[in-house]
């Protein structure tokens, strides 16, 4: 029996199961406690995951290598990013080259902010590679940080606690500089901290959240192509 | 039909691994996939419904489909000893700046409400 349960712990349905229960757990927590941003469901489902691999016995290469089909999804799911952009971007015509302009430059500030810290900071090269594209969702800072050379988990790590220190941070910001414009909130939420300050933005208005939604994603285009190309120039 | 819809994005990004590897460039297969599919609609000028229930579940769950890849952030071990300080400093304190170099930014660069109107 102890046998049968050892060889189940390393099959991808184990590795399925752990992980949705998992992540189903932290969710229905998210959600019971009005979304509050400590309680981000992939803190929880994450350190859940951790401490049951390590409470079993279950090396990280082993669940990794179960869990490959969740991994593949991302592909499809970085495609289909294409939707929300193309929804967004009907809406804002009238004011596109503004938008245009703001993503530059806020995207630009976002990025130049969080290498001067890695330089200042001493980090290696791998790193470095791993934190550029924090500004970023996920499945873009994943990809980008492992074609650069850098770790997709430090990066997908650096992306949510930029994401979470946007939603607790960004309102009072905004009061202190006295921005009271929904809009110049939204964008800069969805610029700096992706689809979670997307998600704080709604919360403001639905206008702040159009924007961010926007913000996001052109901030997403933006540093994709933009990225790469100063990459291959400067390291 | 969602499956067709599915298709779409695995083939949009089929496209994307093939200009990657044939141009040489350091844009990832799946971006390039996306800037396919956004030019795609564009083009077509509406949104299909099998693409629009194929990629809805995608972006709703996103979170859980980075669970395995953050998870090994407590499993990092020696290799990112002395790291950890560029880390916090960079997503911590740069964002804390960022949002406050970009709000002042934006403020400058959209008009208000009432030019807009205007």
């Amino acid at each position: 029996m102890l046998e049968f349960l050892t060889s189940l712990m390393n099959t991808t349905l184990f590795g399925l199961s752990v992980t949705a229960g998992c992540f189903l757990g932290s969710n229905a927590l998210y959600h019971r406690y009005q979304r509050h941003p400590l309680l981000h469901p992939l803190i929880w489902s994450t350190t859940a995951v951790a401490l049951l691999l390590k409470s079993l016995d279950i090396a990280y290469r082993d669940y990794f290598a179960n869990t490959q089909i969740i991994m593949f999804m991302l592909g499809p799911a970085t495609v289909a990013l294409a939707v929300p952009l193309y929804q967004q971007l009907r809406r804002i015509r009238r004011m596109l080259m503004g938008t245009l302009l703001s993503t530059v430059i806020g995207a630009s500030l976002a990025t130049v902010t969080a290498v001067i810290f890695v330089l200042l900071a001493d980090a290696n090269h791998s790193t470095l590679m791993s934190l550029l594209p924090k500004t970023v969702t996920t499945p873009i800072s994943y990809a980008l940080a492992e074609e650069f050379g850098g770790s997709g988990t430090v990066a997908a790590a650096a992306v949510m606690v930029t994401g979470l220190t946007g939603v607790i941070f960004g309102p009072p910001i905004f009061k202190w500089l006295g921005i009271k414009d929904e809009r110049v909130m939204g964008f800069t939420l969805g610029i700096v901290s992706h689809g979670t300050g997307t998600t704080r933005a709604f919360e403001i208005s639905p206008v702040a959240g159009a924007f961010a939604s926007l913000g996001m994603g052109l901030t997403g285009a933006f540093i994709a192509v933009a990225l790469p190309i100063v990459v291959v120039w400067l390291f | 039909m969602w499956l067709k819809g599915f298709a779409t994005l695995l083939l949009c990004q089929c496209l994307g691994e093939i200009i990657k590897r044939s141009l040489g460039i350091l844009i990832p297969g799946p971006v390039l996939g996306m800037f396919i599919l956004f030019i795609y609609l564009i083009i077509r000028g509406e949104l299909s419904e099998s693409l629009q229930s194929a990629s809805t579940p995608l972006i709703q769950n996103l979170a859980l489909l980075f669970v395995p890849t953050t998870v090994g952030i407590f499993f990092l071990g020696a290799n990112f000893e002395g790291q950890w300080l560029a880390f916090i400093l960079a997503s911590f304190v740069g964002t804390l700046l960022a949002l406050v170099l970009v709000g002042l930014a934006l403020k400058r660069i959209i008009p208000n409400e009432e030019d807009d109107h205007a």
